[in-house]
């Protein structure tokens, strides 16, 4: 299809102008030569306008990366304050247990969490290797000499 | 976060150009807002102390701190972002110069015509105006055959692709033609003292 095949019949004056401006532009500021020209013919000076957006731009990207350091530092100690917390309770809970068995409140195998978890077989296997010992035990304190 | 994420785009699209390519595109946002600036001027008595460069920083500072953020998927070229983000800076400009040109009028004359009749008369003022801007264009190339027939080309909504493919041309040779044509009307503005 060609450009006149295509002609725009609703096109206002307007509307037509500000394509025709905008292409203008567009072809003005293809390189940085006719971009500096163009600027040049709009009365501004282009050495001012460059550095003032480079400098912008860099204000800008480090102001995003130093709140992108604090964000991560945040949440680093976060972590770290986490990681604290969970060990001074560990010490705590351990502490307290260790107490409540010296007081003879708490058998010793209450110590070991995930005791209750074990399944039955190794229970039993557990259970016949203390037996094991029991007789060994036994059988060395029977035994003068030894 | 999308604004968190759109900010960020901008941010590595920044990152990742040189600095022949951040000039260049500080320069054709320039333009662009230098541009606009001037085609909206007749619409209103824009603020003093707002010129192009400033427009086209203020836009990029939006972009990077995730007030107007930059969806790269949606919108794939940066400038054309930016140049969405000077429109909508200038359109409020002229928003609210318009709200103080008509709370300056009289009072029994606004309440007369109401809102929509003052903007109905800013609509054929501007059809008017850039109808005979279109005039003055032609007239500044009717000596150059081939510019006559590019810029009826973009008056058809060509564009330089189209243009090109249309006449036989190479694109930048139909750029060439383009920025010839802006340098006549350029000319002609500075002769007759607009636009500074």
């Amino acid at each position: 299809m060609t450009v006149s095949e295509k002609k725009r019949s609703g096109s206002d004056p307007e509307s037509v102008l500000t394509h025709l401006n905008r292409c203008l532009d567009d072809a003005a500021g293809e390189t940085l030569a006719s971009s500096r020209e163009a600027l040049r013919a709009e009365g501004l000076d282009p050495a001012v306008v460059e550095a003032d957006g480079l400098a912008l731009i860099e204000r800008q990207l480090g102001q995003q990366r130093l709140a992108e350091a604090r964000g991560a530092l945040d949440r680093l100690r976060g972590w770290i304050q986490r990681a604290a917390d969970d060990t001074r309770d560990g010490i705590q809970q351990v502490r307290e247990e260790l107490l409540a068995y010296v007081a003879g409140e708490m058998p010793v195998a209450a110590l070991y969490r995930g005791l209750e978890s074990i399944e039955p077989e190794d229970q039993e296997s557990l259970l016949a290797d203390i037996r094991l010992l029991e007789l060994w035990n036994d059988r060395d304190d029977a035994t003068p000499g030894d | 976060m999308m604004t968190q994420q759109s900010s960020n785009d901008a941010a590595r699209a920044f990152q990742s150009m040189g600095d022949e390519e951040r000039r260049l595109l500080v320069n054709r946002l320039t333009l662009y807002a230098r541009g606009e600036w001037r085609r909206r001027r007749w619409r209103a008595q824009l603020p003093e102390g707002n010129d192009a460069k400033d427009l086209a920083l203020e836009a990029i500072i939006r972009v990077l701190d995730g007030r107007r953020a930059w969806d790269a998927q949606a919108r794939p070229e940066l400038l054309n972002h930016l140049r969405d983000v000077v429109d909508s800076l200038l359109s409020n400009l002229v928003r609210s110069s318009d709200h103080l040109t008509r709370s300056g009028h009289d009072a029994d004359d606004a309440e007369a015509h109401g809102v929509p009749a003052i903007r109905h008369r800013a609509t054929q003022q501007q059809q008017l105006e850039a109808a005979e801007e279109l005039e003055r264009i032609r007239s500044l190339v009717a000596d150059d055959p081939v510019l006559c027939q590019v810029l009826a080309q973009m008056e058809e909504g060509a564009t330089p692709k189209e243009i090109a493919i249309e006449l036989g041309l190479e694109v930048k040779d139909v750029n060439n033609h383009l920025r010839t044509i802006r340098r006549r009307v350029e000319r002609h503005r500075a002769a007759a003292g607009e636009g500074r």
